[in-house]
């Protein structure tokens, strides 16, 4: 069962970190470096917020089928950590986005390297801790 | 490159996971899996407006997951793990996807978790 859940989001780590560059850039970003972090960050906020519904889709009928994966303890670690990361990352990425209007070589921050980097592993960390059977 | 792999990985993987002591049902998931996010990496790079074989792999995707369900020999709380994973596989898949038109540097920060 480990086995399971740790391929379906290996799968999920080599969409987002197999590839070095997006290949089509998004209108917003300036270059494909930025376009990689901030679908990194798009894809966060997606599964917090997802999390944050499935929970209270359970709280309301809790004989759902995914329910008891929402209760999961160390599920529920792994996205406070991805919440936990966002609250860092976000903003940086934002005021970087802002220095890239006046100067179209503003390097990535180096937190924000790491934060992405951090992100990134947090979402493949769940499949080390779902389906312990 | 990555479709081409998760393709040839697809259709490898229910007998090599069979081996390994892996119900049919579950290696069955697995490989839809994987050929769903086959597609959906090949439609997110070609930009295609309409994911038709996206959908066709997720069709199939849901059509396994109906059958691992429907599995009695299969735990509750095994069968409640791969819901859960596979839901936020899916807004990962889909959080990237948006990312192609939304800016995410404009998406508020989401609450702490309850």
């Amino acid at each position: 069962m480990k086995r399971l859940a740790m391929l379906s989001v290996w799968l999920l780590a080599l969409l987002l970190t197999g590839c070095k560059q997006v290949t089509v850039l998004p209108a917003w970003a300036p270059n494909s470096q930025v376009a990689l972090a901030g679908s990194v960050i798009g894809s966060a906020v997606s599964v917090v917020n997802g999390y944050e519904q499935d929970q209270k889709d359970c709280a309301a009928n809790s004989s759902l089928t995914k329910c008891p994966g929402v209760s999961n303890v160390a599920i529920h670690g792994a996205i406070q950590k991805l919440q936990e990361g966002l609250v860092v990352a976000q903003p940086t990425f934002q005021q970087w986005e802002a220095a890239l209007k006046t100067n179209a070589t503003a390097p990535e921050p180096p937190a924000l390297t790491t934060n992405i980097s951090t992100l990134q592993s947090t979402l493949t960390s769940l499949s080390t801790l779902t389906g312990a059977q | 490159m990555i479709a081409i792999l998760l393709s040839s990985i697809a259709g490898l993987l229910p007998t090599l996971l069979a081996d390994v002591g892996v119900k049919t049902t579950l290696a069955n998931l697995i490989s839809a899996s994987l050929a769903a996010f086959s597609a959906l990496w090949a439609d997110f790079k070609s930009g295609a407006s309409a994911l038709s074989a996206s959908e066709t792999a997720l069709t199939a995707l849901q059509a396994e997951f109906t059958a691992v369900k429907n599995d009695t020999s299969v735990s509750p709380a095994v069968i409640g793990a791969i819901a859960e994973v596979s839901n936020l596989v899916d807004d990962a898949l889909i959080g990237w996807t948006n990312a192609q038109v939304v800016d995410p540097g404009t998406l508020p920060v989401p609450p702490a978790v309850s």
